[in-house]
């Protein structure tokens, strides 16, 4: 059958809104602020093969994690022994395209005519998947065994209904039984709307027409991506860097990349890097290659709509058991902070051919948060949420202030409001951190600094902030940016108590003040080279001083009327 | 558009978790917001006998953000008012996310829609006397059905179609303002307000 551009394209999509449609239903029904508020979860729709051909977005972090996901159940279930109705669950870190196990998919085929043609897959943070602490994750996990309930790959549900011993299963093993089970049902409801978006696609079309154009789509993305390819410079670039410590035993861990990019292929090879450590950084092979492909998207064409075909030139090189790649039974509870250094090293890695689209070291770390504890009704509570943060100047503008992380992406900030309605915390400060880092012709956007009062009588504080001990770097002799980290203000407590970038369960009571602090971004260029008139501005707006203006940038502004002094300045220029 | 009523809505947060909703007070909150409506429409020359309410909650399972909305019976409510809201809500939520829980109910909002019934044009009876198909006609041409490829057919002046007189496809009927295309496999009648009846799916 021939097969023209316009159907391919209409198709195309077609199975993006059913996608999208699919995100929308999820985020209505769910329970959990983290997936309603933050939107920490993703759909998609893969071919029948598990291939990716239609994303909605959350979290980049999970780009490409849906369709290992799918490819993951077709090993364990082979094609032929689905049917229409079935429903498969994992989160397996190892195998199962997982990332950590709060993080849960959701997999179901799609049928027509009595074919398998598609899979509807999601995943979700759930706020509660049992283990030794509230929210799951922690920073002092030692095994996987620690940090909650484990789906290998299993049916939850068939022929349009689901196990109900299952159920009764999570129900009796999480913290929030309500809402854990609210938000599986929620992703359920989220498959069947894919499901019946596609259905009535392949029926307009019919299922030769909707599987030609499936393989156009994919074909399409590879051509596109390496037409991409094609145009960057030719060569092996390399990056290293620490991150702070493994929340055990305090020593850095040593991280690096080499990606060579050929004509044929972009390979990033992580091997080199630490192997896999005692404590909750581990990251898998899944969030690795989901670094690599966001990279690969943001230096080749972030704007086309992400499908498996664009990411056929990426292959990723890492031996198994690194910190990257992680074995059974690591822990992997925050595996977010070494996934994210791996987006980072690449990152930094490509700068230097990819200026025009990349900007100088951000604050990273996705900043985890967890306030638990009880309620004055004495009910059990637990905000989990990332925090916003610096990103770095750029070749042309300054970094981009209080901005979720790049694993993050279309991800949203807990409102105030929500906060303060569903949590017994009140928000006592949030603002720009105008630490004075990330200094440069153009300069670092700002971190943020959110405080929390604790109102009722006992609450626990979770926090994993990287880039602690080792700030975002600068580039082009711009300055490094500021670290991120946590302040506890115990109430009549000592009064310069110490910063810290992770805490397990630190005990608080009614009065105390939490304080969540996020890195300024790395900064372009000499500082003595930004525009005396952007200085200026910064300092009317109350970002950066008067004097810190002189000392840092070499501008003197009259103490009386801010007027730029364009003698004087040229005159401290000169010095430098 | 000539023929919409007026409209105006007002919300009032009124948030009652669990079962725990006392029929009294919702009806005094109701009752209260009707005649606030009320005073506004009637500010706007809606006659009493003209203005109609609609009263609806938005409703949400605990722990949920959206809310989905549910009518709420008129009048004085009872218990078992406050059981058929809770009823409708679970069917609503059914229906628009293909399932529901066992958990427990939170209202959150009191919707009232007041409307201003307004006067409807009145559509007349043709007089169908004299018109026949043959003198509808104003044409032939081929016309591509998509799927079902191109078909030599009549083309009609919508006007002087006959009335009461079903009509095989494949056939265009036009007039001034719009084009109706009838499939093969539908017929059309026009009837004596000159609306047009299609009969048929117009698929392959």
């Amino acid at each position: 059958m021939s097969l023209d551009p316009f159907t391919v394209e209409i198709i195309r999509h077609q199975l993006i809104a059913a996608a999208e449609e699919s995100f929308v239903i999820l985020g209505r029904s769910s329970q959990s602020p983290i997936i309603y508020e933050v939107l920490d979860y993703a759909c998609a729709i893969t071919d029948r093969f598990g291939n990716l051909i239609a994303q909605a977005n959350g979290v980049p972090g999970f780009l490409g994690t849906l369709s290992f996901a799918v490819k993951a159940v077709l090993d364990k279930y082979p094609a032929a022994s689905l049917h229409p109705g079935d429903t498969l669950i994992t989160n397996d870190p190892y195998t199962g395209g997982g990332t950590h196990l709060s993080d849960v998919a959701l997999v179901a085929p799609i049928f027509e005519a009595g074919e398998l043609i598609a899979f509807s897959v999601n995943k979700a943070h759930w706020t509660e998947v049992g283990g030794m602490a509230a929210g799951s994750w922690t920073t002092d996990s030692t095994e996987i065994y620690q940090e909650g309930l484990q789906f290998p790959i299993l049916y939850i549900g068939r022929d349009y209904k689901l196990d109900q011993a299952l159920i009764d299963l999570i129900k009796a093993n999480v913290r929030t039984p309500e809402r854990t089970v609210g938000d599986l049902y929620a992703g359920v409801a989220s498959l069947r709307t894919a499901e019946g978006r596609v259905k009535e696609i392949s029926a307009r079309y019919g299922v030769q027409t909707f599987e030609s154009s499936v393989a156009e789509i994919l074909n399409h993305g590879e051509r596109m991506a390496r037409l991409e390819l094609s145009r960057l410079p030719k060569g092996t670039y390399a990056a290293e860097d620490w991150m702070d410590d493994d929340g055990l035993s305090g020593d850095p861990v040593y991280v690096r990349v080499k990606v060579s990019i050929s004509k044929e292929e972009f390979v990033c090879d992580f091997s080199g890097s630490s192997p896999q450590v005692p404590g909750a950084i581990n990251c898998t092979i899944t969030r690795l290659y989901s670094a690599c492909r966001s990279i690969f998207k943001a230096i080749t064409d972030p704007g086309f709509p992400a499908n498996d075909g664009w990411f056929r030139p990426v292959r990723v090189v890492c031996p198994e058991g690194t910190v990257f790649t992680a074995r059974r039974p690591a822990p992997v509870s925050t595996y977010w902070e070494t996934g994210a250094y791996a987006c980072d090293l690449l990152w930094h890695a490509l700068f230097p051919i990819a200026a025009d689209r990349l900007t100088a070291g951000h604050f990273l770390s996705i900043c985890g948060t967890i306030v638990s504890g009880k309620d004055e009704k004495g009910e059990d509570f637990i905000l989990v949420e990332p925090q916003a943060g610096g990103w770095g100047a750029g070749a042309t503008k300054d970094g981009e202030s209080g901005l979720v992380a790049v694993g993050d992406g279309e991800t949203y900030m807990l409102p105030v409001e929500i906060c303060e309605a569903r949590y017994p915390l009140r928000v006592e400060q949030y603002m720009f951190n105008t630490a004075p880092m990330g200094a440069g012709k153009y300069r670092g956007g700002f971190g943020l600094v959110r405080e929390y009062r604790i109102l009722c009588k006992d609450a626990r504080l979770t926090a994993t902030f990287g880039r602690h001990s080792y700030p975002p770097w600068g580039a082009m002799q711009g300055q490094e940016g500021s670290a991120n980290g946590v302040l506890v203000l115990h109430h009549g407590g000592q009064r310069t108590p110490t910063c810290k970038g992770k805490l397990a369960r630190h005990p608080l009571k009614a009065g105390d003040r939490v304080r969540l602090i996020t890195a300024v971004g790395g900064g372009y260029g000499l500082a003595r080279e930004r525009e005396p008139a952007a200085v200026r501005e910064d300092v009317l707006n109350g970002l950066l001083s008067r004097k810190l203006a002189r000392e840092i940038y070499g501008v003197f502004l009259d103490p009386e009327t801010l007027e730029i002094d364009e003698l004087k300045t040229k005159k401290l220029r000169s010095k430098a | 558009m000539l023929a919409a009523d007026l409209r105006q809505d007002f919300i009032r947060t009124f948030i009652r978790s669990g079962g725990r909703v006392d029929p009294l007070e919702l009806s005094a909150l109701f009752a209260e917001m009707e005649a606030e409506a009320g005073i506004l429409l009637r500010e706007q020359g809606i006659a009493e006998e003209r203005i109609a309410f609609q009263r609806f909650a938005d409703a949400r399972y605990v722990g949920q953000e959206h809310t989905v909305k549910v009518p709420v019976p008129r009048g004085k409510l009872e218990e078992r008012d406050i059981a058929e809201i809770h009823e409708g809500f679970h069917r609503l939520h059914e229906q628009a996310y293909g399932f529901h829980l066992d958990s427990s109910i939170e209202l959150v909002n009191c919707h009232l829609t007041a409307l201003g019934v307004v006067e409807k044009p009145r559509v007349n009876r043709i007089d169908g006397a004299g018109l026949q198909l043959d003198k509808a006609q104003k044409g032939r041409r081929r016309v591509n059905f998509d799927e079902l490829g191109f078909h030599e057919c009549p083309i009609y002046e919508r006007d002087l179609l006959p009335v009461g007189e079903a009509v095989q496809g494949p056939l265009v009927i036009e007039e001034p303002a719009s084009t109706t295309v009838v499939f093969p496999d539908q017929s059309v009648r026009r009837d004596e307000y000159g609306f047009l009846h299609l009969v048929g799916c117009g698929k392959p």
